[in-house]
């Protein structure tokens, strides 16, 4: 008897002990198959139809045009849409050996002795009542606080200005308004003012000191808007204007456009206005509930100027808004704003709270019914600020970490949301059922910042497509060590869901981007520069009999020079040891893409003049012996033999 | 009577053996996955320190990427200073030793005083782990940049913070501990049952 019951509970005991293990390693066993992220399954005639839709065949032509920023590469990248290929890079801030950018006479006055190198956060194409007309690209420098001007004629940067004074770390930019009047600039860092500034030489002379204990009061924040001239493109500091505001750091910017065109949009994240040694921003910066989206009348504002009320700071004319009245007000939005986004049809002011999973929507006709009717609940540090219950219409919630929001041609609008690493679709059109809804959200990969469309800040967005600019793209490529490129990851919209279609991986870092319809560029873009053209025609050579060296003194000596397949005229330059040699070289090709180059070995000169474009060199002979020079850019079959030599005569002891 | 003196030093000594054995493996481990973290981030919780996970190589990030997306929070970093990682391990190791001498001293209030320890050690690691758990979901600082309602971590099975997916299971850390501590009480009821036969046999 006992027995029997002694193998029973043996058994009864094994049976636990196995049950026990099974739910142990059963568990694990779930943890690990269910713990991958899987990616959706895709059919195979999904995929066909997919890849139709981004494959340009060799011969036929991208759509659109795609202008990535690159950020701290100091570039701008440009590609073609839908195929996502890098078509080209166009340098501004950096020197770029490819193309000869900053280390041909011009280019490197441009960038000026002391910086080699710039931020590039936001390009902006220039507009015509509010879309884009494929004139200009203007793009701003976070660091140096800078603006360059890109012709799209050529694509080469014709005009950088500054650093333009008091104004510093310049995100909240370009943003151009409506018909190209003004570019915007603000102050992400807070400083005291004014940083003074040598224009010619594009460099700082001096800045203002005050210990950061006075950040309250001494440190500033200014709004810049830099005038451009609607004909040229120039840029112009005698026309522009500041504000000067409290130290709130600026974030982001946008121009208002039909009804709400003459104001422009500011977020900050600072309004605690500290800054405290020893403890992290990330923290002090993050207390408040609600920081602001600052409107700018910048019609007023500039009336104002015409009128005599600024005062002039470190050469610029500056406005004090809380000495000239109606020309600033603030706007309470969740929670340390970073973009603001302007709806196609300028009635709605979107706000993308970076702490907050909500965007918040403000009306412009809200906006200025409570200006009119003095809705203003406080002033902090002296700017009005409105009720926010009279603005505000809509908080959509739309997820963790909202960023920033471009439009479809169809009402609805596309949130990034880093946080969460995803992007949300939410209807904001009057006369639409999903107005303040969010109706889809795809994960992208990974943490998305920008976002960009085909127009997709413009008041006509074209649709389409939707541009995830990502920060990460750990394990979507083959691996390429600790050093990563960037994920631009391409969204097509036209469906009932969103879906990722494909990926590019940008050089560091896009951060925003520009999407224009071909058709509105590439007519007026050349590709060989005319007798008319050539921007240095005074020193242009155009028969190889016509080249020659010229001693002008003592130290100097000038060569104008000429290249064609396959020879490099004069192929022989004599000099003295510490000469400074000015070298004009002209390409003197007519053909498109005949790109010759010029590099001398040892001495530390890249040019690539294109057809019919005339560059000059500029250096010292400080290394006596027989140095040769020859094409660098692959050019034709007798590449290799065009080369010549430049003989630097030793200084007699 | 000799067959069971023998087993039970047996038992007593792998009881103890099992006892050391678990500070080699975790005894809680936490895994989260979102759309950034395919392959997981994670920690384990061993009876001396708070680490990695031990298939980290495989994943993410450990404990380092955990610390860093908790600041966010507010939420303390998980610290190898906490008491709780050198008081366990000594009273683990005094019950194992214990347990372990026990086999041998066939005195049976010392055997009690063992066990008692023993039980004392499971109950104060308990308790320190659902309050720790608890007070770092609800201690978080509040200048902190993304403000969450205070919240208790999962504890075990599936669960959602923000946008992560979590897992939390016990390891073999803790469940070697239990398998030492069924067993060690075993001895102890079997020894009273196989007295009482003892008694019941001589009384017959």
């Amino acid at each position: 008897m006992r027995g029997k019951m002694k193998s029973k509970k043996f058994v009864l005991f094994l049976t636990l002990c196995i049950g026990l293990a099974l739910l142990v390693v059963g568990a694990d066993a779930r943890r690990r198959r269910r713990g991958r992220i899987k990616r959706a399954k895709v059919t195979k005639s999904q995929l066909i139809e997919d890849a139709l839709k981004v494959y340009v065949p060799p011969g036929d032509f991208d759509k659109y045009y795609l202008f990535l920023s690159g950020g701290h590469s100091g570039q701008i990248y440009v590609y073609g849409v839908p195929s996502m290929r890098h078509i080209r890079t166009i340098p501004v801030f950096s020197r770029y050996s490819a193309t000869g950018w900053g280390y041909e006479y011009y280019s490197r006055k441009m960038m000026g002795p002391r910086f080699t190198w710039g931020d590039i956060h936001h390009p902006s194409l220039s507009e015509t009542n509010g879309d884009y007309d494929g004139r200009w690209l203007f793009v701003n420098d976070n660091a140096h606080n800078r603006l360059a001007r890109i012709n799209l004629d050529d694509f080469k940067v014709h005009q950088i200005l500054g650093p333009v004074p008091n104004v510093m770390g310049d995100h909240a930019s370009v943003y151009v308004t409506p018909n190209t009047e003004y570019a915007h600039m603000a102050s992400r860092f807070s400083v005291p003012i004014p940083t003074e500034v040598d224009l010619k030489n594009h460099t700082y002379k001096r800045g203002t000191y005050a210990p950061i204990e006075e950040y309250k009061t001494k440190y500033k924040g200014v709004l810049t808007f830099i005038h451009i001239d609607p004909k040229t493109g120039y840029m112009d500091l005698e026309k522009s204007f500041q504000i000067l505001m409290p130290p709130w750091d600026f974030d982001l910017a946008d121009a208002g456009k039909g009804p709400s065109y003459g104001w422009s949009f500011f977020t900050c994240y600072n309004s605690e206005a500290e800054f405290i040694k020893g403890k992290p921003l990330e923290v002090v910066a993050s207390q408040r509930d609600k920081d602001y989206i600052v409107a700018v009348n910048w019609k007023k504002a500039e009336q104002a100027v015409k009128e005599g009320k600024y005062t002039v700071i470190g050469g610029m004319k500056v406005i004090d808004p809380t000495k000239v009245k109606g020309l600033v007000y603030a706007m309470p939005t969740k929670k340390s704003p970073h973009g603001v986004d302007v709806t196609p049809d300028g009635r709605y002011i979107v706000g993308n709270g970076k702490l907050a999973p909500v965007t918040v929507v403000h009306s412009f006709e809200k906006m200025i019914e409570a200006i009119k009717t003095g809705k203003i609940v406080r002033e902090d540090m002296g700017i009005p600020v409105l009720d926010e219950n009279v603005t505000k219409v809509a908080e959509v919630p739309v997820g963790l970490g909202p960023l920033h929001t471009v439009f479809d041609d169809k009402g609805y609008a596309y949130t990034s949301l880093f946080v969460e690493s995803a992007v949300a679709k939410w209807g904001w059109k009057d006369g639409l059922k999903d107005q303040w809804k969010m109706v889809d959200k795809v994960p992208i990969q990974y943490n998305i910042g920008h976002i960009a469309a085909p127009h997709g800040d413009t008041v006509k967005p074209r649709g389409e497509w939707v541009f995830a600019l990502n920060k990460l793209s750990k394990g979507t490529h083959l691996k390429v060590g600790p050093d990563q490129p960037e994920s631009c990851q391409l969204i097509d919209i036209s469906g009932p869901k969103m879906r990722i279609i494909y990926q590019a991986w940008p050089e560091p870092e896009p951060h925003y981007a520009m999407c224009i319809d071909a058709k509105l560029v590439e007519p007026h873009v050349f590709e060989v520069y005319t007798k008319e053209t050539n921007p240095e025609k005074e020193y242009a050579v155009y028969d190889p009999k016509d080249a020659r060296v010229v001693r002008k003194d003592d130290h100097t000596v000038e060569v104008f020079a000429c290249e064609i397949r396959s020879s490099i005229w004069p192929n022989v330059v004599e000099v003295n040891e510490g000469d400074t040699v000015i070298f004009h070289l002209t390409n003197i090709e007519t053909m498109r893409d005949e790109i010759h180059g010029f590099g001398i070995c040892g001495y530390d000169i890249c040019g690539v003049p294109t057809p019919g474009e005339t560059q000059t060199y500029v250096f010292k002979a400080d290394v006596p012996g027989v140095w040769p020079f020859y094409c660098v850019n692959f050019c034709s079959a007798l590449h290799q033999e065009m080369q010549g030599y430049l003989l630097v005569k030793p200084k007699k002891k | 009577m000799k067959k069971w003196e023998m087993a039970r030093s047996l038992l007593l000594v792998i009881a103890g053996a099992l006892i050391f054995m678990s500070f080699r493996y975790p005894m809680w481990s936490i895994y989260l996955w979102a759309n950034m973290y395919p392959n997981g981030i994670g920690m384990s919780i061993y009876a001396y320190k708070p680490a990695d996970p031990p298939d980290v190589e495989e994943m993410d990030g450990g404990m380092h990427e955990l610390n860093v997306l908790n600041h966010y929070i507010g939420m303390k970093p998980i610290s190898r200073k906490l008491p709780v990682f050198t008081i366990l391990p000594t009273l683990l190791g005094l019950s194992a030793v214990l347990l372990i001498l026990s086999a041998f001293i066939r005195r049976e209030r010392f055997f009690k005083v063992a066990l008692w320890v023993f039980l004392g050690t499971a109950v104060y690691g308990m308790v320190t782990f659902f309050y720790r758990i608890y007070e770092y979901g609800h201690d978080l600082r509040p200048d902190a940049a993304i403000k969450v309602p205070p919240f208790t971590p999962g504890i075990i099975g599936w669960n959602r913070i923000a946008q992560f997916e979590t897992w939390s299971e016990f390891g073999w850390g803790t469940y070697l501990v239990l398998i030492a501590f069924a067993v060690a009480w075993g001895v102890y009821f079997l020894d009273r049952r196989f007295r009482k036969r003892a008694l019941a046999g001589e009384r017959a």
